[in-house]
């Protein structure tokens, strides 16, 4: 119990600072569900995408509320544990951060002056890039 | 029928981003929802939310309950 908390700290300090538990499962989860059984899966996107309360799940599952909550548990801690071990979802923060610098800038140069002087090509290769960027960032690219 | 108000995820797979809803306690299959109230945006440092405070209000009058992460949300902006 206690390392799983230092774990999921840890992520959190690598990852958006002060970033909501909900948010943070919930992002665990969409790089991780596969991970998971199908009933777990049910619980856990109920439980952080729905925001239904045990009782709720339990309900529309037809399980106990108990074995809704050891599902979720079992479920965070393969989670947490994936992530400990392979950092899927920091390295693509990491890399969304850079794209956000990297869309800045560019919607600078854009801004610029400048901008006159740069060929039709340019111009459009910049939108290509913005592009690529929004693609990324959609998660379409895998 | 117990309503209540709650989020409902939204957004692309990698970035998390909820409506505050109004709906049903029982959860319908198809995600249907009463009426939007606000949104949630966990991802940006610090987290920003949006709320209609006068429709919560109004909700929370007839007997709509808030979930527990909603009741810290409207709690942080003073709506209840």
């Amino acid at each position: 119990m206690r390392s799983d908390k230092m774990r999921s700290e840890r992520i959190r300090e690598r990852s958006v600072s002060k970033m909501d538990r909900n948010a943070e499962m919930s992002l665990l989860f969409s790089f991780y569900r596969n991970m998971l059984t199908q009933r777990q899966i049910d619980c856990v996107d109920l439980y952080y995408n729905e925001d239904l309360s045990l009782s709720e799940i339990s309900e529309n599952l037809g399980i106990t509320r108990q074995g809704v909550r050891d599902n979720i548990k079992r479920a965070e801690h393969t989670m947490t544990d994936t992530e400990e071990r392979l950092g899927l979802v920091a390295k693509f923060l990491g890399i969304s951060d850079k794209l956000r610098r990297i869309d800045d800038i560019i919607r600078d140069i854009e801004k610029s002056p400048n901008i006159r002087y740069l060929s039709d090509d340019i111009k459009r290769k910049i939108n290509e890039i913005l592009m690529i960027i929004g693609d990324i960032n959609e998660g379409q690219s895998d | 029928m117990a309503v209540k108000i709650r989020l409902k995820r939204m957004g692309a797979k990698r970035a998390p981003f909820y409506r505050v809803v109004v709906a049903d306690s029982r959860f319908p299959r198809d995600g249907r929802f009463i009426e939007q109230v606000g949104t949630y945006n966990p991802m940006t440092d610090p987290a920003t939310c949006e709320f209609d405070a006068e429709k919560i209000q109004k909700w929370i009058g007839n007997g709509a309950q808030p979930t527990d992460t909603v009741k810290r949300l409207l709690k942080e902006k003073g709506i209840i």
